[in-house]
This record gives structure tokens, sequence and C-alpha cells, in this order.
């Protein structure tokens, strides 16, 4: 009796913890609470422009993804970041694409303080930029992840 | 689909960059990253387009004026039948819409808002409509062009988050290739004068026209949008013989995209 209620609580934990854990992927991939949390920054001095959601499954090995953002001379963005749903994830704002010379760094958040993983941005010079996701790579193969990019303009 | 194939193996030296993080206080004047990257991957490249509004609006500053008759006539919207000319021709009347409300003509913003409606209802996005209230919001501000940006900056991102919801962001590259076919419309005919200002902003959309391309050749799994991607490499040529020192289009060059554009727009409001 003793070994089957082992068992039960053995199986009932694994079968909480799955559930949990699809729970977990299901919900975090929820953009549009992950873009309301976004919203509150833009306010007072920009309003909303446009936005980006890039989904992605974690590999064995590090991944990249590129984004093309163009922004016009003399103008103001805020470029708005919530990654609380892809853990590990680094994010990288080049002012040129991916393989191209002389690329050079104008963001990254790395080193940053950032709560609850959103980061933010205000270039200061405006002039098209590349945003590169770099997803880290996992033993938990199959796992899925989602950053919410988020576009302020001030008009 | 463009792909994007790299290797790289990086050492980053950023200096001199002033970098912010939403707390507000995180703040570095100087920050020197020494970063080894290694990245052996082939991703897709992805598209941020901006809002019609955006783009009307950076014409606006730049000196675009009110032309009334300029755009595409309410009545049309029961001439669109076919779901691609659905999607451009709401892509028209947003744009239209923009021009109407950067010039604080409430009226006209509030009857392209009903003809917006009605293509919603063409292409299932009437929820947008209904969940802002922008009919009752556009109403209560007449004349009031900061409230009325809002309000429309509002419809953008619930239209953004209807197609994010319903796996259809593809759709909005669709919308916004017709919203900017329109803008550039209304600025090259209401620039009577080739103000100085307005041809500069008019030269730099062709930093844009290849992301739009890029964005509808993702969009294009059918092959339902050949014609609007050809359309738009037609415009994308006219640009190709900008100065590359000045970065501006001659007063020959902005005739010839404008007979370009105006051309092409006139057949997608045919439907």
């Amino acid at each position: 009796m003793k070994k089957l209620f082992k068992t039960l609580l053995i199986a009932l934990s694994i079968l909480s913890y799955s559930t949990s854990i699809a729970q977990e992927t299901a919900d975090d991939c929820d953009a549009t609470s992950l873009k309301a949390t976004l919203k509150p920054f833009l306010m007072p001095v920009y309003k909303y422009d446009s936005s980006n959601i890039t989904k992605f499954t974690y590999k064995t090995e590090k991944q990249g993804k590129e984004i093309e953002v163009p922004l016009f001379a003399s103008e103001k963005y805020k470029l708005l970041f919530n990654a609380s749903a892809a853990p590990g994830i680094e994010i990288f704002v080049y002012d040129k694409p991916a393989g191209k010379a002389g690329r050079n760094l104008l963001y990254s958040s790395k080193s940053k303080n950032a709560k609850e993983g959103l980061y933010s941005f205000e270039p200061e010079k405006s002039a098209p930029v590349y945003i590169t996701y770099i997803i880290p790579e996992t033993g938990e193969v199959g796992s899925n992840g989602c950053v919410v990019f988020l576009l302020g303009y001030k008009f | 689909m463009k792909k994007l194939s790299f290797k790289l193996l990086s050492l980053m030296l950023v200096s001199s960059t002033i970098f912010y993080s939403c707390s507000g206080n995180d703040t570095e004047e100087t920050e020197e990253v020494t970063e080894e990257v290694t990245i052996s991957a082939e991703e897709e490249v992805s598209y941020v387009l901006p809002s019609p509004l955006q783009i009307v609006n950076l014409f606006k500053n730049a000196g675009l004026e009110y032309v009334g008759g300029l755009t595409n006539a309410k009545e049309n919207v029961n001439n669109y039948n076919a779901k691609t000319g659905q999607k451009i021709n709401f892509g028209i009347y947003a744009a239209d819409m923009a021009y109407a409300i950067t010039n604080n003509q409430t009226q006209e913003s509030i009857n392209y808002l009903n003809a917006l409606r009605q293509m919603s209802e063409k292409i299932w996005m009437t929820d947008v409509f209904n969940s802002v209230g922008v009919a009752e919001r556009l109403e209560k501000n007449v004349g009031n062009e900061d409230s009325l940006t809002t309000i429309m900056a509002d419809l953008q991102m619930e239209m953004d988050e209807y197609l994010d919801e319903n796996g259809a962001s593809y759709t909005g590259s669709v919308i916004f290739a017709g919203a900017w076919i329109e803008s550039m419309y209304l600025a090259l005919n209401a620039n009577k004068n080739n103000n100085e200002k307005l041809t500069n902003r008019l030269s730099e959309q062709s930093v844009i026209v290849s992301n739009i391309i890029g964005a509808v050749k993702q969009a294009n799994e059918e092959g339902d949008l050949d014609g609007l991607i050809a359309n738009l490499e037609t415009i994308n040529n006219s640009f190709k013989a900008i100065n590359e020192t000045t970065g501006v289009l001659t007063t020959e060059q902005v005739e010839g995209l404008k007979t370009t554009v105006t051309e092409i727009r006139n057949n997608l409001i045919k439907g």
C-alpha cells in the first residue's frame, strides 16, 4: 500500500511538472500580455508605431535571428524589448545587416540590469537598424520561447 | 524568401555609447565590451514595417499639404471582391485616414474610418474596430490632432495584435504595401511646388522599398501577391537612379516616380 502510494505520488509529481512546463510555454508566449507590459514605457513621449513577435524553439546549438527596422533621419524612436519569455536570449542592435563589413554595435542587452527581461534603447541617430537575437543552446530541446519588440515613435 | 546565412566569430569593441534600460537608471556613458560570439545558423530575416501614420506624418512635417479629392473615394469600398485587393485597399484607406487625421480633417477621418470598417468586415477584422471604440473617440476629439493621432496609433496596435493572435501577421505587410503606395501617391501629387524637404523625405523612402518587397514575398505562399511584388519592384527601379552622393531624387526623377506610382495606385484602387 505504501509502495503504491509512493508510486502514485511520483506519477502525480511528474504529471504536475509536465503540465506546469506546458503551461509555462503557452503562457510565456502570450504576445498580447508581453506587449501590454511594454506599452507604459512608451509614455509620455512616444506613441505605438509597430511591433514584431519572434517565436522560436530552443535547440542544442546557438541560433541567430535578425530583424530589419527602418528608422528615418531626424526622427525620435524608442526600441522596447520584452524577453521575459526567452530565458538566456541576448539582444544586439547594429547599424548594418549581418555579414556586412563595418557593422557596428549600437546596443547590447548584455550587462544591463533589466527588470524582468525588459530592455529599452533610444538611438541618438536615426537610420535603419538591425536587431539580432542570439538564442542560447540548451539541453532542453523542444522548449519554446518568444521575444516581443515594440517600436515607439515621437509624433 | 530571403535567407541569411552567416558564420560570425567576432571581437566587438563598443565605446562611447549611452545605454538606457527600462528602469531608467541603467545609464552608462562609456562602455567597452569585449565579447566573443559564435553564430552558425541559417535564419530567416524578418522586417518591421512602419505604420502608415508614421509615413504620412513624415511627409506632413516636411510640408505635405492637404489637397481635397486626391484620396480614394469612399464609395469604391464596394468594388473590392478579391482578397488581395481587399487587403491592399484596406491599406490605401488607412493611409487616406492618416492623411485626413494629420491634417485635422475630422469628418473625412470619420468617413474613412467607416470605409475601413466596411473593408474590415470583408477581411474578418471587424473586432478590431469594436474593441477600440474608434468612432466614439474620434467624434469626442473633433479638432484635436494629438488625440486623433493617439486614436489611430491605438487602432494600429489593436490591428497588429489581432493579426498576430490570428496567425495572420503576414497580412500586415500586404496592408502596409497598399498604405505605403497611397502615401507616396499623396506626397507626389500634393507636392505642387517641388518642396525640397518633401523631396528629401520621398527620396529617403528608397530605404524601405526592399523591406516591403521582402515582407510581401514572405507572405506570398500561394503566389497571389506576384502582381503586388512586381508593382513594388517597378517603384524600386525608379529609386535606383538616385545620386549616391546626394541621396536625393532630381526633379526629373521625382516626375518619373510620380508617373510610376500614380499609374500603379490608380490600377490598385480599381480592385
